[in-house]
């Protein structure tokens, strides 16, 4: 089965509870507003890269395994250019965005990926153990 | 601080690519190394080279982004 889709449904789930506590942050503490526009904009552009990465991974595995012609790279440049974008936006307005923020929510996506891969193999392992205990009972 | 900064900002893109570009050869190569060896272990495969290569490639976008702070700073 392929478990890429569950990854990327907790991914969002993840990445739209931190928004959220993102935009309250905006609402209720108005002296840190460019701290959490910046983590909004880095973890919305954290989201999209890790989504684009899992589209190209996907591409280039069937590829590999039915032998046809795959993708050439993994998209790093447009992944890149996407964070860039980002940066440059954050330079060009400094009043709206914090840099820092921006810089540091960038590696959202991936951390996030680490700790639900750890819940989902853990929950994968705890579900095939009550299996096998049924199968013993 | 000016020319300091550039050349921050040129180690920070280039030993930052170079250790991500070592790292996703390796870890693109294995992985389809084993999925041309064993076509039923893909899903396995894709899933740990998706959150590696999200890992590994991590670290050079951060440098890119600090290659431009230093850059915007000189």
């Amino acid at each position: 089965m392929n478990e890429i889709p569950s990854y990327i449904y907790w991914l969002t789930r993840t990445t739209f509870v931190f928004l959220a506590l993102c935009f309250v942050a905006v609402a209720f503490l108005p002296q840190s507003r460019p701290i959490a526009f910046g983590m909004i904009i880095g973890s919305a552009v954290s989201y999209i890269n890790t989504k684009y990465l899992a589209k190209k991974v996907s591409m280039m595995t069937e590829a590999a395994a039915t032998g046809r012609r795959g993708p050439k790279g993994l998209g790093f440049a447009q992944r890149a250019a996407i964070s860039i974008g980002a940066v440059v936006l954050a330079i060009e307005f400094p009043h709206l965005f914090e840099i820092h923020a921006l810089a540091g929510s960038l590696v959202f996506a991936p951390f996030a990926l680490i700790v639900i891969g750890y819940f989902l193999s853990r929950h994968e392992r705890d579900n095939s153990d009550n299996e096998r205990g049924e199968k013993n009972a | 601080m000016g020319a300091l900064a550039f050349l921050a900002a040129a180690i920070a893109v280039g030993l930052g690519a170079l250790g991500a570009g070592i790292g996703n050869g390796l870890i693109v190569s294995k992985t389809v190394e084993g999925i041309a060896r064993q076509p039923e272990a893909k899903a396995t495969l894709q899933t740990v080279m998706f959150i590696g290569v999200g890992l590994v490639e991590a670290l050079p976008i951060i440098g890119v982004v600090l290659a431009f702070i230093f850059y915007a700073a000189a």
